[in-house]
This record gives C-alpha cells, structure tokens and sequence, in this order.
C-alpha cells in the first residue's frame, strides 16, 4: 500500500506543469481559431521535452516511463487545457504501434517520436464513421481493423485514395475530423503487422486511463479556479463562497473529483504491476468522465455570470471534459463491459 | 383538476406555430445567420420580423387595445412565448418582453404615448441595463449614478451583462440618485437613448460565441422626462414590477424543440448495431424527459392561473424558474450523451451544418449555451432561498 506518488511522478509531473505553464484563455483562441488546431511550437517544444512519450518503451525510443507517469503528465495537460494532438496523435498511436510486433511499426513509432503526425483510427466496430481529434493535419494514420478475427493495423496516407476527411467544429475545438475509410485501402502494403488481442486492449486500457487522467486534471484546475474566485467575489458583505449553498456544491464536486482521482491512479497502478485492470481502467473513464461534467459545469454554476464568458478559463475545461467524454468510450460503454465481468462471469 | 388550455387559447397557439413556421422556415432564415448575437440571426432580419410581429398584434397582446395592445389573456401570451421559443423567433426578448412591464407600471402618460406603441409595433429594441461588475445578484451594490444639474440628471457608470444593447435603441436603467441613504432608498430607474451622446457600447463574447453588451454612460444628460417613476423609486419598482415571462414557457419551448430533434435523432441513428428509437436504455431516458417537460407545463399552467386569478405566484414562478433552466442542461447533456461523436459537432442555429452533426449541430449548441439561465434573471441559488423561505416558511439564515 502506498498512495503517493513516486519521486519521479513528482519531478516529472512539475517539469511538464513548468514547460505548459498556466492556462492560457487567449492561446487557446488562437489555436483553435484556424488549422491544425494548436499552436505548432508549443507542441514542438513539449515534444522535444519527451512527456508525451513518456509511456512509449524506451527501446522504440519513448521514454521508456510507467502509466503512473503518463498519468501525472496527462494530468497536467488538462490543467492547462492545451489543445494538442496529445491522446490520439502520441499516446493512442504510439502505444497502439509499440504493441505491434514488427520492423514496420517500430518505424513508423521512431517516426512519430521524432515529429511525424500521426492520428489513430479504431475502425472495429458496427460504425461506417469514425471521428478523430486534428485529422486533417496528420501525416499518416495508424489505423486498427479485423482480419479474420485478429486486430491488424495499418499506416494510411490520410491523402490517398480510399481516405475522405471532412472536418466539423466541434464543442471541444479540436479539429474534428470525420474520416471514411475505403476497406479496400486496408491491405498488404498498408498493413504495420497484427497485434495480439492482449496487447491491443493493454495498449488502449492505458490510452484510456491517459484520457482518464486529462480530465481530471482539467476538472481539478476548474475547481481551483471556481474556489479561488467564489472566495474573493463578494455577495451581500461577504464572500460568494462562504454561502452555504456554495459550500455543499464545492464539497460534492471535491468528492467527486477525489474519487475519480484515486481511479484513475488505482488503474495506472494495476496496469503497471500487470495485474487484470479491466475493471479498474472502465471506473476510471466512468468516474473520471463523470466528475468532469459534474465539476466543471458545477464551476460554471457558482461562478456566475463573470465565469461564462469566452475570455474566461472556465469554458476551456468545461469543452475539454465533454470531448474527452467521446473518446475511448463513454460512460454507457464502459459500464457495459463492467456488467459484463458482473452478470457474464463463470460462477466463482 | 382540468389543466387543459381553452379552445380559442389552442386555436390561436395554432395560429402561432402556423406563422412561425412561415416566418423562421429556412427559406426564410437563410443567409440571415449571426452567430456573435444571442439569437443567432441579424439585426435586418430580427427588426423585419418584430415589424411584422407587430402588424399583426402579437407583440402586447395581453396590453389594453386603448395603448395599442391586443386586450387578449395571459394564456394566449404564454402559448405564444412556448411557440416563439419552439421555433427560436427572436421574439423573446423583444422590447415589449423586457421593459414592457416597467413601462406600463411606471411610465408617465407621455412615456407611454411615446414609447408602447411603437414597442407594441416593433419598431424599437430595448435593452435592460441593471447589472454592474459588482452588482448582479446584488444589484443594491451598484455604483452608477445620476447626479441633479438644475432639472436634468448626468449619469455616470458602466452597465455590464445587457442583452442586445448593439442593436437597441433604448435602454432601461438604474442609478443612485441620493448618496446618503442606502442604495435601496436612492436609486432612480431612467429611460436612455443609446444613440446619444456620452454613451458607448461595447461588446464581450460569451463562451458560445455570442456577445451581451457593455454600456458606459460618461456623464450623460438626461431631462426629467427620462426618469421612469419615481425619482429614489427605483428599487421599490423593480421589486414591484412583475417580469412579463415568468411561467418558464420560454425554456419548455427549447426544451420541447430539442426533444424531437432527439427523437428524429434516435429514429436514425443506430449504436452498437441498435437502432436508438429500440433500445431500452435511451428510450427510457427520453421517456423521463419527456414526463419532465411536460411537468414543466403543468407548474407553467399553474404559476399562470395563480396570476391570472390575482393570487401570490412568486413562489411557484421561483420553482418554475429552477425547474426549468435545469432542464434544459439535463437535455442538453442527454442529447450530446446519446448521439455520441455526432453529439460533439457543432453548429450554431441558421448555420449551415455538416450532414454528420447530431441534430443539425443543435446538440452541441445546447450543450454550450444552457450554461448561463441558471445563474441570470435571479440565480437558482436565490430562488431556492425564496422557494425555501416563502414557499416553506423555513427561517432566514441570521445575516451578520
């Protein structure tokens, strides 16, 4: 039993929070405001700094680090709220690829550690569309299909034929993009290698724990946000916050934000120690996703008026926890798969 | 207990929905789109269609006919405001909707001479510009004034949170006129002219890309025949005036919009295999919304009759508030949930939209915009104070 975080959680987690800064309203409009979505040399520089490979092993060139530590840096892009190609372009893709076994895929992961954007595609799945985070500035996309029963993976050129891209706006501004893909287009020559069923659901476990993570921290920083302000914003002689009624909202959001927290650290945990996380990574993005929308709109409500407006941090967390919501699953789909390990189960 | 609407009030909220879906149909709205405005539709085509709201009596329709209004019941206002809002006319906050009120309970004579009728015609946009930087809630802290030269007043300060001032010709608003006495004693209700000088307006955008107003008064002269009441009578009349929407008809009417896009939504669109429209957990949540919208009528049917039939409704027009606004967040969030990705894509209203977005984009629309009801026009917080108090008799918290 040991529930604090590790000297290099620590180190990692106030290095990453020092190269992103607090979170900054006016770049976020910037970025968002025009492709790719996010500002090119604060992404480059994070990628130079290696946090958001840090889970990729190391013998591909990653940093070789545990979902601990993916977990603490995750967490500090959601405090931030920096638009990135974060989770889908970097973690999802390149855990997707380092679980794939062969010389192809190591390529293609030594590639997108030194700057080759990449976006993932899980194309398993009854849904003709796919929708994927800043699409239309990937220079390939890793995607996943089944051949004969068993996961295979493939490298799309997102301008070949076969590929059609159309990009939406979106409440999470993070260049939407919904992509179609032409089956035929998954073939020999675009195939990476296959992955064992194991190492694809371990891959995408830590991928959604990742996901997890973000949205606690953006729930976390939203929270600090509301209470800083609701302590100095003043209401008939005394502060917003000393109301009761603000009080006991501020306590259920901790509450949940705790819980969700603990979840996603739990998870990370199990995983690193190898042990059967199934249960514990669907918590994670069930109680994460969760606290996300309770705080965050929470925020919004104690925070009044001067807390809607587009200048104001508030907003960005609130987008960011409900796109996050869409990604890896939603809340329905991983109590399902919880219900499943409940009510499916052999008698034991 | 009969909570049915009378015939000839169901035949008129026909003829409504008959002249919305003429008036807001997108042969109509195309090209009209703006998104920096709370309506989401330009000022040419919100002024045409208040012009031709007015022609044809639908903008002071419980008004007295001698002032120009229809002499209709407060039930065929209420089936109006349900289907404005049903079809998002911008038709809500029009000048009639937000001073009406004050003007006829306040106004002079020649106040209303001049100003009802064309109101009543829409012709003119007004704007309510109360609030300050440090007094929403607690508009008493406000800091605006309106000092005496001779007959005339000169008004200084800075009004924050005003809906539509860009495009309004008038404004009603409030400053302290007497500084020794507490602001409740000393505070006078004017009526401006925002295309004179000593005004400025800005604009500050809100987090769904709409913009509500700032207007500055830099030492701005106004006669005594600006004044709206009395003068220090201000906070006694706010107290006093009777918003003209106070049924929540307006939030049921977004909320029963965005429930048929849900269930078209639903009869189209399949997860995991499952035709939405089949699957029981999402008709189950449907179902709920549904009982709750409709809920929402009866408290709306209820908190009218009581004022209809001359009987205290301020404590259900504080439930219907709270019950109303945070429904609109519960469909906003189970209309994103249950379409999923499609939910996230975005559009605003008389845009047009990606053929993936849910609900032509509305869901994400309503997801962003249903933030801000739940804290103006009273925050649910105080209304649960008056639900409680007045409503329960439970003990004021003793003040320090």
């Amino acid at each position: 039993m040991d529930l604090a975080e590790s000297a290099t959680q620590r180190r990692l987690r106030a290095e990453c929070a020092a190269a992103l800064g607090p979170v900054d309203v006016g770049a976020w409009h910037d970025a968002v405001a025009a492709a790719p979505g996010y500002d090119r040399k604060t992404w480059a520089a994070l990628m130079a700094g290696g946090w958001p490979m840090i889970a990729v092993p190391s013998d591909v060139g990653g940093g070789g680090g545990t979902i601990g530590d993916l977990v603490a840096v995750a967490e500090e892009f959601g405090r931030a709220a920096l638009p990135s190609p974060l989770h889908n372009g970097v973690i999802q893709a390149g855990l997707v690829l380092a679980a794939v076994d062969s010389a192809a895929a190591i390529d293609h992961v030594r590639a997108l550690i030194n700057g080759s954007r990449c976006a993932f595609a899980d194309l398993r799945g009854d849904d003709d569309q796919c929708f994927v985070p800043y699409l239309d500035s990937a220079e390939v996309i890793v995607c996943v299909s089944e051949i004969d029963g068993a996961a295979a993976i493939f490298a799309l050129d997102p301008a070949g034929d076969g590929v059609t891209i159309e990009t939406v706006d979106s409440i999470g501004m993070e260049r939407l993009g919904l992509l179609t893909v032409d089956p035929a287009g998954l073939n020999s020559e675009t195939m990476v290698g296959r992955s064992s069923t194991e190492s694809l659901d371990l891959a995408l476990a830590a991928a959604t724990v990742a996901v997890a993570a973000d949205v606690v921290g953006a729930a976390r920083a939203a929270l600090d946000h509301a209470v800083r302000y609701v302590t100095q914003r003043n209401l008939f002689g005394r502060p917003v916050g000393s109301y009761q009624a603000i009080q006991h909202r501020a306590a259920d959001m901790l509450i949940a934000l705790t819980l969700a927290a603990d979840a996603v650290h739990d998870a990370a945990g199990q995983l690193d120690r190898g042990e059967d996380a199934a249960f514990a990574v669907a918590s994670a993005k069930v109680l994460a996703a969760d606290a996300g929308q309770d705080v965050t709109a929470g925020c919004l409500q104690i925070c009044g008026g001067e807390g809607l407006f587009a200048d104001q941090p508030l907003h960005l967390w609130y987008r960011r926890v409900k796109a996050a919501q869409s990604m890896l699953g939603d809340q329905r789909h991983h109590r399902q798969r919880v219900a499943a390990g409940i009510f499916e189960r052999s008698g034991d | 207990m009969d909570f049915r609407l009378a015939d000839d009030v169901l035949a008129f909220q026909d003829e409504v929905r008959a002249f919305m879906g003429e008036e807001m149909g997108p042969r109509r709205t195309e090209g009209h789109s703006d998104p920096a405005d709370l309506t989401n539709l330009d000022e040419s085509f919100e002024r045409a269609l208040q012009g031709r709201a007015g022609q044809r009596g639908y903008l002071g329709l419980t008004v007295d006919p001698a002032l120009g209004g229809g002499g209709k019941s407060i039930w065929h206002q209420v089936v109006f405001n349900f289907e404005a809002a049903r079809a998002d006319a911008p038709l809500i906050d029009t000048a009639m909707t937000l001073a009406g009120s004050a003007i006829l309970a306040h106004g002079s004579a020649a106040q209303k001479q001049a100003l009802i009728p064309r109101m009543i015609g829409g012709e003119i946009e007004m704007s309510i510009a109360y609030s300050e930087a440090m007094a929403g809630t607690e508009l008493n802290a406000l800091q605006a004034t309106a000092d005496r030269d001779g007959d005339d007043f000169v008004l200084r300060g800075s009004k924050v949170m005003v809906t539509g001032s860009h495009k309004s010709d008038y404004a009603l608003t409030i400053a302290r006129t007497t500084a020794d006495v507490p602001a409740r004693q000393g505070m006078t209700m004017f009526i401006v002219d925002l295309g004179a000088p000593g005004v400025r307006r800005t604009r500050r955008t809100m987090m769904n890309g709409w913009t509500l107003g700032e207007i500055t008064f830099d030492g701005l002269r106004l006669d005594a025949d600006a004044v709206l009441g009395e003068v220090d009578g201000g906070w006694r009349q706010l107290m006093s005036s009777l918003e003209a929407e106070r049924s929540g008809v307006f939030h049921l009417g977004f909320v029963a919009h965005v429930l048929d896009l849900l269930v078209e939504h639903c009869r189209t669109h399949r997860r995991d295999g499952v035709l939405l429209a089949d699957d029981p957990v999402t008709r189950e949540r449907i179902a709920q919304l549904f009982i709750e919208l409709e809920a929402g009528m009866r408290l709306a049917k209820r908190t009218t009759w009581l004022q209809e039939t001359g009987q205290p409704n301020h404590v259900e027009a504080s439930m219907a508030k709270v019950f109303t606004t945070e429904l609109e967040q519960r469909v906003a969030q189970a209309a994103t949930e249950i379409a999923g990705y499609p939910g996230q894509v975005y559009a605003s209203l008389f845009a047009v939209a990606p053929a993936c977005a849910a609900g032509g984009g509305r869901f994400a629309w309503e997801f962003l915009e249903r933030t801000h009801a739940t804290v103006s026009v009273g925050a649910n917080e105080t209304q649960r104070d008056t639900i409680a108090q007045a409503g329960l008799g439970l003990p004021r918290p003793g003040r320090p």
